[in-house]
C-alpha cells in the first residue's frame, strides 16, 4: 500500500494534467474538448514526447468512462424529446444510415482497403459528433430551432444504430457461418433479456427506488452509479460489450423524472473518465500507424463531407424541410464522430481490424471535427452566401413543426407554501407555470398538479434550459444558494423577478444583479409582528388580527379558489 | 478489468442500499460505508481499490481546502476557535497520557491523543448543506468549534508529515509545507481568476483545471516529500469558492467527490482485521474519550464562556464522534507502517460506532438535556448570568421577544410603531453586545429556565413573541403556565395547529406572511395597479424599514 507513496504522480496523473491543458487551449480556439482529448494521446503517448504509457488505472478509468458516456447517452433518450417530427427525422435517420454506408464503403473500397476494412469504416463513420451538434448548437442557443432539434432527433436514431453495431463487434472473430450466426443470435437474446429487466424495472421498481433517493444530495448519484454498474457487470459476466449494459441501464430511467438532474450528476465523473478514454486512444498507437493512411484520411474526409452533405441535404429536402433548416441541419453533421473511434477501438480489441484502421479513423476525426466546428459556429453566414444557389428548391407546404418549449410562462423554483400561493396569484397572468424542485416529498403533488414541473437542482445548466429562463415573464426563486439565483437573473431576458435572500448583503447583490424584487423573510416577519403589537391596546382587534394570522397560517391562501371549508379550530 | 469491475460493482450497489436506508431513518452513512468494507473485504482484494482510494482522500482533503474561506473563520466567531483548540488541546493531552499508560510507544501515543482530541467532521462535507437561514445558536457554535478542529487536524497531518514520516525529520518541512500553502493563495488571488475567465463557465474544462490543481500540488508535496493531504489541502486553498465558480467548478468536483467517497471509506472497512483483546481496549479507551470527556469538557468551557447550560450541552453532544482527519490520519500512518495494526483497527472500529451515537445524541440532544436538568446539572456547568440582564424594576406591559437573530432586530427597529417597551431574551452571548447597546431591557438566559421568566417578569407583561427556529424552545414558550398571550414562530402548517392545539395563541409562519404581502404587490402589479419601479420600491422598502 502506497498512499503517501508516488501512485499519484504516475502516467494517470500526467495524462489528466496535459489532457487539462489541451482542452484549456481548445476552449480558448472555440473547439470541442473531444479533439483536445485525442490529441493528448497523440502528444503524451508513444507517437509524441513517449512519457505516457496505458497502465492499468488508466484502462480502468477509459472502460468506466465508455460504460457511462454509454448511460448518458441511454438517458438522454427521451421519447417526448422527438415526438411530433419522429416520422421526418426516423426517414432521415434511417435513409441516412444506408446510403452513407454504401458511400462510405465505395470510397473506402476506391481508396485501396479490403473489402472487409471499408465495411468497418462504414459501420464506424455514419454517426454525427454529439460533443459538436450538442455542444455548439447549444452555445449558439440553436437547439430549440427546428433544425437543432431534428439534428437531435437523428442522434437519438443513431443510438440505436450505434447500439446495433455494437452488439455486431462483441460477438468477435468466428470464422464459421454457423458459429457467427449462433452468436449473433446468443448476444441477442442476452440483450433482450436484459432490455426487459431494464423495462420492468424502470415500469416497477425504479420510480420507488429513485424516489426513496432523490432525498439526499449524494444518494441520488450512488445510487445512479450502482444501477449502471450493475448492468455493466451482468454484460460483462455475459461477455457482452459492457457498453450495452450501460445503455441499457440509461434507457431505463429516461422516461423517469429524475433523469435529467441524474443525468448532471452524472456528468462530472463521466466527462473527468472519457477524457481519459479517449486520450488513451493514441496511447496504443505508434506513429506508423496513426500516419499509416493519412492521404486516405485526407481524401477520405474531403470526400465524405461532400458526399454526405448531398445525401443529408436531399434527405432533409425530401422529408419537405424548408431549405434553410435543411441547409443548417445538414452541415451540422458533417464530420467523423467520437463513436467512430468507440468503434474503431472496439473493432481493434476484438482483433477486426488493425490499429492502423483505427489510426484512420482517430485522424479524420482530427481533420474533420475541428472543421466542421468552425462551419457550425458560422452556419448561418455560410448559408446566406449559398442561398442564392439553393434558393431555386425553394417551394411551399414544409414542414413547420414547432417544438415544444414553454414561452411567456413563469419560472418558479423551489416548492413551498410561498411560491405555491404566488403560483395561483400568477395562474391567469402568463401561459405556463413550471415549477423547478429537487426535493423528493414533492414529487407526487407536483406531478399531478396542473402546472409544469421539472424535478432537479437549479444549479445545473440543462435544468435552467429544460425551464427555458430565456422565454420567461416572470422568475420567482425560493433557493437559498446566492450563486443560484444570481445566475437564474443572468439569464433571464426581462422577466419580473422575484427572489429570496437570507442576509442583507445578500439582498443587496441581488437588487444589483437585477432582482425586481428581493424577499427578505426577517423583515417581513419583524414587520407583521410590528403591525399586530400596534393593536394590543385595542384587545378586540388585537384578537381578530391573530385569528387571522392563525386561519392564514393554518388554513389555504385567501386567494385560493377552492371553498376555504369551515374556518380553522379556534382554542382560546 | 473484471475483478474490478466486480469491486466497484459491489462497492456501489452495498453504497447506494445503505445510504437509501441511512437516508431514510437518519443515520449518518460513514459508519455503514465502514462496516460495508468489512463485507465487501471478504470478496475484493483491497489493494486493487487503493489507487481510486487515495483519490478518495485527494478530493475529501481538497474539498475542505475550496470551501475554507478565510473571511468566513473570522465571522464565526473567535470563542468557537479558542473553545476548539482549548479543549483539543485538553483532551489530546489526557489522550497521549493514556496512551502511554497502554504501553504504546510515543508515536502511536500521539495517534491515539490525536484520535481522541479531533471530534469534527469535516465541516465542508456536513454543513454545507444544512439551509443557512434560520439556526439556533448551538448549531452555529458547534460549527465555527468543528472548523476549527478540521483546520487543526490540517496541522497535525502537517506535523506528522514532518517529523513522523519524514526520511530526516526537519523543521524545513514545515516550512516548505507553509510555502506550498502560501503558494496556492497566491494561485488563488493572483492567477485562479484569469485563468477560469477565459473558459467562459466551460464546466467540463474547469473540472478538468481543478484536478489538475489537485494532482499538480500533490506531485509538489510529493516531491518535497510531504503529506499528499497538505498538497491536496494547497489545491484546494488556491480555488476561489466565490461566484460565478461555486456553480461551474466546486459543485461539479463536489459531485465527483461522489464517487470516490464510498471507494475511500469501503475500502478503510476492508482493511480492518478481526478485532482482538488488544484492539477491545483501544476501542473502549477511544470512545470514552470521545463520547464522555469530550462533550464534558467542551461544555464546561463553554460554561465559563458564559454560555448557558443547555446550549453548552448541544453544542458538547455535537462533538461526540471521531473526525475524518483522523481516519485520514490512520490509513497515511497505516501506508507508512507507522500505526500499531491494533489501534489502527481501534480507530476505525470507534469511528463507526461513535459516528452512530452521535447521530443518536444529536437527534435525543433536547431528552438528554432535559434530563441532565432533573439532575441539576445544568446549573452547575452555566446559568442565567445577571450581569448580562438589565431589567427595570417597575417594568410592566412590555413585550417579550424571544431570539434576536431570527427577525427580534427588525422588531427592535420598529417598536416606535407600538407603544410599549420590548424586552430581548436571548441565549447566545454574543449577540449581548449588540442587544446592550440597542435595547433597554434583556434578559441573557434559556427558556427553558424558569428564573429567565422571572427576570423578564413575564406576568406583568402583555404579550410573548417567540421567533427562535428550534422546536425545543418553542414548546418551552408555549408551555409557560400563564395568561399572557404568546405568540410563535412556526415553519409548517402541521406545526402551526400542533401548536395552536397545544395552547399558544397565535403562530408566526413566516413563509404564509410573505405570501400574503408579495402576494398582494404581485397582484396589483398584474392588475396593473401600480409600475413595475413602484413594485421594486415596495420591496425596498420592506428593507429599508426593517434592514436598517
Amino acid at each position: 500500500m502506497t498512499v503517501g507513496g508516488i501512485a499519484l504522480a504516475t502516467d494517470f496523473a500526467l495524462l489528466i494534467v496535459a489532457a487539462t491543458v489541451l482542452s484549456y487551449a481548445a476552449r480558448l480556439t472555440k473547439q470541442p474538448t473531444i479533439v483536445a482529448y485525442v490529441l493528448t494521446g497523440v502528444v503524451v503517448g508513444p507517437i509524441g514526447l513517449g512519457i505516457v504509457a496505458e497502465d492499468q488505472l488508466i484502462e480502468v478509468v477509459s472502460e468506466l468512462g465508455l460504460g457511462f458516456l454509454l448511460f448518458l447517452l441511454g438517458i438522454e433518450m427521451r421519447f417526448d424529446d422527438i415526438r411530433g417530427i419522429a416520422r421526418p427525422v426516423g426517414a432521415i435517420a434511417l435513409g441516412q444510415a444506408i446510403l452513407q454506408a454504401v458511400a462510405s464503403t465505395a470510397v473506402a473500397l476506391l481508396l485501396g482497403f479490403t473489402l472487409f476494412q471499408s465495411l468497418m469504416i462504414a459501420l464506424a463513420t455514419t454517426f454525427g459528433a454529439t460533443p459538436i451538434i450538442v455542444k455548439v448548437l447549444g452555445d449558439k442557443e440553436d437547439l430549440k430551432a427546428l433544425y437543432g432539434k431534428v439534428d437531435v432527433g437523428i442522434l437519438i436514431f443513431q443510438d440505436i444504430y450505434l447500439v446495433m453495431a455494437l452488439a455486431i463487434l462483441t460477438v468477435g472473430t468466428v470464422d464459421d457461418v454457423g458459429e457467427i450466426a449462433f452468436s449473433i443470435g446468443r448476444v441477442l437474446a442476452l440483450m433482450s433479456a436484459i432490455g426487459v429487466v431494464a423495462y420492468l424495472a424502470s415500469k416497477y421498481f425504479l420510480p420507488a427506488l429513485l424516489r426513496a433517493s432523490a432525498r439526499n444530495k449524494s444518494t441520488l448519484f450512488t445510487v445512479g452509479a450502482a444501477w449502471a454498474f450493475l448492468f455493466i457487470f451482468a454484460a460483462e459476466s455475459l461477455e457482452l460489450s459492457v457498453e450495452i449494459g450501460a445503455f441499457l441501464a440509461g434507457l431505463a430511467l429516461a422516461q423517469l423524472p429524475y433523469s435529467t438532474e441524474l443525468k448532471e450528476r452524472m456528468r462530472p465523473a463521466t466527462n473527468f473518465f472519457i477524457a481519459v478514454f479517449f486520450a488513451s486512444i493514441a496511447l496504443q498507437m505508434e506513429l506508423e500507424q496513426l500516419l499509416a493512411y493519412w492521404q486516405e484520411a485526407l481524401i477520405a474526409s474531403v470526400l465524405l463531407i461532400g458526399i454526405n452533405f448531398v445525401i443529408v441535404f436531399g434527405l432533409f429536402y425530401s422529408q419537405r424541410f424548408d431549405i434553410e433548416t435543411s441547409f443548417l441541419g445538414t452541415i451540422s453533421m458533417l464530420q467523423v464522430s467520437e463513436f467512430s473511434l468507440v468503434l474503431g477501438a472496439l473493432a481493434v480489441d476484438q482483433g477486426f481490424v488493425e490499429e492502423g484502421i483505427l489510426g484512420f479513423l482517430s485522424l479524420m476525426a482530427l481533420i474533420t471535427m475541428p472543421i466542421s466546428t468552425y462551419y457550425v459556429i458560422y452556419n448561418r453566414q455560410i448559408y446566406s452566401y449559398v442561398r442564392p444557389v439553393l434558393e431555386r428548391l425553394e417551394r411551399e407546404d414544409t414542414i413547420d413543426a414547432q417544438p415544444v418549449e414553454y414561452d411567456d410562462h413563469a419560472v418558479i423554483v423551489g416548492y413551498s407554501r410561498l411560491t405555491d400561493e404566488l403560483a395561483t396569484v400568477l395562474e391567469d397572468a402568463v401561459d405556463d407555470i413550471v415549477f423547478v424542485e429537487d426535493g423528493a416529498e414533492y414529487v407526487e403533488e407536483l406531478a399531478d398538479a396542473e402546472y409544469g414541473f421539472i424535478f432537479g437542482n437549479a444549479r445545473h445548466g440543462d435544468i435552467r434550459q429544460a425551464a427555458n429562463l430565456a422565454g420567461a415573464d416572470v422568475l420567482v426563486s425560493a433557493s437559498e444558494r446566492i450563486d443560484v439565483n444570481r445566475r437564474l437573473l443572468e439569464e433571464t431576458d426581462d422577466a419580473v423577478s422575484i427572489v429570496a435572500a437570507t442576509t442583507d448583503t445578500d439582498a443587496e447583490t441581488l437588487s444589483e444583479a437585477g432582482a425586481d424584487y428581493v424577499v427578505d423573510g426577517r423583515g417581513l416577519v419583524g414587520d407583521a409582528v410590528a403591525r399586530l403589537l400596534a393593536d394590543l391596546e385595542d384587545s378586540e382587534t388585537f384578537d381578530r388580527q391573530i385569528e387571522a394570522l392563525n386561519e392564514r397560517a393554518i388554513g389555504p391562501s385567501s386567494r385560493s379558489t377552492s371553498d376555504a371549508g369551515t374556518g380553522g379550530e379556534t382554542d382560546v | 478489468m473484471y475483478e474490478m469491475l466486480f469491486a466497484l460493482t459491489l462497492i456501489f450497489v452495498l453504497a447506494a442500499v445503505l445510504l437509501i436506508v441511512a437516508a431514510q431513518r437518519g443515520l449518518p452513512v460513514i459508519p455503514f460505508y465502514l462496516l460495508a468494507g468489512i463485507v465487501a473485504g471478504a470478496f475484493v482484494d483491497e489493494t486493487a481499490l487503493l489507487d481510486l482510494a487515495q483519490w478518495g482522500i485527494a478530493f475529501l482533503v481538497f474539498l475542505f481546502g475550496v470551501h475554507v474561506d478565510l473571511d468566513a473563520l473570522r465571522s464565526r466567531g473567535r470563542i468557537g476557535v479558542g473553545v476548539g483548540i482549548l479543549q483539543a488541546t485538553v483532551t489530546g493531552a489526557l489522550g497521549f497520557g493514556v496512551g502511554l499508560g497502554f504501553g504504546l510507544d510515543g508515536v502511536n501515543a500521539v495517534y491515539f491523543g490525536v484520535a481522541a482530541a479531533l471530534s469534527s467532521s469535516l465541516v465542508a462535507t456536513s454543513y454545507l448543506d444544512a439551509p443557512s437561514g434560520a439556526r439556533p445558536t448551538y448549531e452555529r457554535l458547534a460549527e465555527s468549534i468543528h472548523f476549527t478542529e478540521d483546520v487543526l487536524g490540517v496541522v497535525v497531518v502537517l506535523a506528522l508529515g514532518a517529523f513522523v514520516y519524514a526520511a530526516t525529520p526537519a523543521l524545513e518541512q514545515f516550512a516548505v509545507a507553509a510555502g506550498l500553502i502560501a503558494l496556492g493563495l497566491g494561485v488563488r488571488y493572483l492567477l485562479f481568476h484569469r485563468l477560469t475567465a477565459r473558459l467562459q463557465g466551460d464546466s467540463e474544462v474547469m473540472m478538468l483545471v481543478g484536478i489538475s490543481f489537485v494532482i499538480g500540488f500533490i506531485a509538489l508535496a510529493e516531491l518535497a516529500g510531504l503529506s499528499i493531504v497538505v498538497g491536496a489541502f494547497a489545491a484546494g486553498i488556491a480555488i476561489a469558492d466565490d461566484y460565478p465558480h461555486s456553480l461551474e467548478l466546486v459543485d461539479t468536483v463536489d459531485d465527483l467527490e461522489d464517487f470516490f467517497t464510498p471507494i475511500f471509506f469501503v475500502t478503510v472497512g476492508a482493511l480492518l482485521t478481526v478485532p482482538g483483546f488488544e484492539t477491545g481496549g483501544y476501542t473502549i479507551a477511544l470512545l470514552v474519550a470521545i463520547l464522555v470527556v469530550n462533550p464534558l469538557v467542551l461544555a464546561a468551557v463553554l460554561g465559563r464562556c458564559g454560555f448557558d447550560g443547555r446550549t453548552a450541552i448541544l453544542a458538547g453532544l455535537t462533538l461526540d464522534q471521531i473526525s475524518v482527519f483522523t481516519l485520514l490520519v490512520a490509513v497515511e500512518a497505516l501506508a507508512a507502517e507507522q500505526i500499531a495494526r491494533p489501534l489502527f483497527d481501534a480507530i476505525v472500529l470507534a469511528t463507526a460506532i461513535s459516528m452512530l451515537v452521535a447521530s443518536y445524541t444529536s437527534r435525543h440532544g433536547g431528552s438528554i438535556v432535559r434530563s441532565l436538568d432533573e439532575r441539576g446539572f445544568l446549573r452547575a456547568i452555566g446559568g442565567t448570568s445577571g450581569a448580562r440582564t438589565d431589567v427595570s424594576e417597575d417594568l410592566s406591559d412590555h413585550v417579550i421577544v424571544v431570539d434576536y437573530q431570527h427577525g427580534g432586530r427588525q422588531l427592535v427597529e420598529q417598536r416606535d410603531r407600538f407603544d410599549r417597551p420590548i424586552l430581548v431574551v436571548e441565549d447566545n452571548p454574543t449577540l449581548m453586545v449588540e442587544i446592550e447597546d440597542h435595547c433597554d431591557e434583556y434578559v441573557y438566559g434559556d427558556v427553558l429556565d424558569d428564573r429567565v421568566w422571572a427576570a423578564a417578569r413575564l406576568e406583568d407583561a402583555a404579550a410573548v413573541v417567540a421567533l427562535s427556529p428550534e422546536r425545543d424552545s418553542t414548546e418551552a414558550v408555549v408551555d409557560l403556565e400563564t395568561d399572557v398571550p404568546r405568540l410563535v414562530r412556526v415553519e409548517t402548517t402541521d406545526a402551526a395547529v400542533t401548536f395552536l392545539e397545544r395552547g399558544a395563541d397565535g403562530v408566526i409562519y413566516p413563509d404564509a406572511i410573505a405570501a400574503d404581502r408579495i402576494g398582494d404587490d404581485l397582484e396589483a402589479l398584474l392588475a396593473d395597479d401600480i409600475s413595475l419601479e413602484a413594485f421594486t420600491q415596495r420591496s425596498r422598502d420592506g428593507e429599508e424599514t426593517t434592514g436598517e
